[in-house]
């Protein structure tokens, strides 16, 4: 005989096979928790609540069972999805007031603009597109970012002949400051204030546009690369070394110190240092037989107490 | 002997990189470090209000505090190009040893004294060579205390271009000038 049991626990019992499949969806559509719990984890499952008898049924019956079981799946889902957008567009209404609020702060504070920034990105909002709109017209800051991807990019086009179209963000920031560079977006007489992470966002904003304008960690240190070509994995392990001032000098590797501290044989070490002479980002420097490699991007320009070696 | 440079001098951040004391072997690295020694020499030269570079006694070539500095090939070649770009002139092509330093080309320094001339209202009427590099009026000027020589070839410029008459007067700082 069949069993016919209303069961919360389809393992206590294993019921002939012929229905398996109707038990099986009988678990597993439940009839849906009250709304105010659409959030959480703990369905409970009422038998009361089954929409059909459980008694045993012919196969037919079963199959018609099912369907109305995935018609109310469906109707489930729309109805939890419903109340799910209801709460996103809440909490859009939430942020739109509370970015009203600050907007002060998010236009001069580089820290709290960052975390306003934090707080929009799982909701699927976007305040930096320059575009009309409450973003656009309200806050202003795609325009901020866009202004500042320019000026960046300005700064990496020319210092490009200097250190081969890579370099520090530190350094970028360095030199507008020198400039003094204002920005006409905000009300703002005074300097508008930004961080070094406001500049990375603005080379993720000219990444997006296909520029080949894009950060790459070197070391500890984040830089930017402004020129197309790609960097392979021996290129950015030799600048690593660098960096991290492992072949004697800061900034500056040798290919005895290549072959050293990476475990290359010395081909492929001055292969890697000859292709990033190319390439401009590291320059020569010829002491009697020595050859020293030095990476203009890395060197720092006070750098009395670095020279010494 | 080579000549102390003054404290004053203020040098550029490039001076203190080794690598711009070995001539670079990319092509178009080279191209910019030229360009810095280029940058370098004149301001130097135009800053001390120094003349004429000697070879073996410019100070420049050298920089002891990172124990680097350009041989003797390298230094001819610097400047080679230094001479090409137009910011100097060997003062014994043979021997190469000397050089004037151009402080201004000859071309800018005409510009520079055309402008001068209309906007002090010079047009139409004369000034001699000596006012035009000590005069009162010049102070400032990219010609103030410039080379009579390098004033000729300037003036010789802008007669060409029809925007001045020389005259002959008693001695070469009275020759007059007159603009149009």
């Amino acid at each position: 005989a069949g069993c016919n049991q209303p069961s919360s626990y389809p393992y206590l019992r294993s019921p002939p096979s012929s229905f398996r499949f109707y038990f099986f969806m009988k678990w597993a559509l439940q009839s849906p928790p009250p709304a105010s719990r659409i959030f959480n984890h703990n369905i409970y499952i009422l038998p009361t609540q089954y929409p059909m008898s459980h008694r045993r049924r012919g196969v037919g019956a079963a199959r018609a069972g099912a369907k109305a079981y995935t018609k109310k799946a469906e109707e489930m889902n729309a109805v939890s999805l419903a109340r799910a957008m209801e709460t996103v567009e809440k909490l859009e209404v939430k942020l739109e007031g509370f970015a009203k609020t600050h907007k002060h702060e998010i236009q001069h504070d580089p820290a709290f603009r960052a975390k306003f920034l934090e707080m929009c990105a799982p909701l699927g909002v976007d305040p930096l597109s320059a575009e009309k709109g409450f973003w656009g017209n309200m806050l202003g800051i795609g325009e901020f970012y866009y202004e500042l991807s320019v000026k960046v990019a300005e700064v990496c086009l020319a210092s490009r002949s200097r250190n081969g179209g890579i370099i520090r963000v530190s350094e970028v920031k360095d030199i507008l400051t020198q400039r003094g560079t204002k920005f006409k977006f905000a009300d703002s007489k005074n300097k508008s204030s930004y961080s070094e992470e406001d500049i990375v966002t603005s080379v993720k904003k000219l990444s997006k546009l296909g520029s080949g304008f894009r950060t790459v960690e070197v070391g500890k240190s984040m830089m930017i690369v402004s020129v197309p070509e790609e960097l392979d994995d021996d290129h950015m392990k030799v600048m690593d070394l660098a960096e991290e001032n492992r072949c004697g000098a800061y900034g500056v590797v040798t290919v005895k110190g290549v072959t050293a501290e990476l475990g290359w044989d010395h081909d492929r070490a001055k292969r890697a240092l000859e292709l990033l002479l190319g390439k401009g980002m590291a320059w020569l420097d010829a002491v009697g037989a020595e050859k020293y490699y030095w990476f203009p991007s890395l060197w720092m320009q006070n750098s009395n107490e670095m020279v010494s070696s | 002997m080579t000549a102390t440079i003054p404290d004053s001098f203020k040098f550029p951040d490039f001076y203190n990189f080794p690598p711009f004391f070995t001539i670079q072997p990319v092509l178009a690295t080279r191209e910019k470090q030229l360009g810095q020694w280029r940058e370098l020499i004149l301001r130097y030269h135009t800053d001390l209000k120094i003349k004429t570079l000697v070879l073996h006694e410019c100070p420049l070539w050298k920089n002891p505090k990172i124990e680097r500095e350009l041989t003797g090939d390298e230094i001819r070649l610097v400047m080679d190009d230094f001479v090409t770009s137009g910011h100097g002139e060997w003062e014994d092509p043979q021997t190469r040893t000397r050089c004037r330093i151009l402080w201004r080309k000859p071309e800018q320094l005409a510009s520079d004294i055309y402008d001068w001339a209309v906007s002090n209202g010079y047009v139409n009427s004369v000034c001699t060579v000596f006012e035009l590099h000590s005069g009162e009026d010049v102070n400032g000027m990219s010609f103030q205390g410039a080379d009579e020589e390098l004033l000729r070839r300037a003036l010789g410029i802008l007669e060409s271009q029809g925007k001045c008459a020389l005259f002959r007067g008693d001695t070469s700082s009275e020759d007059g000038i007159k603009f149009f």
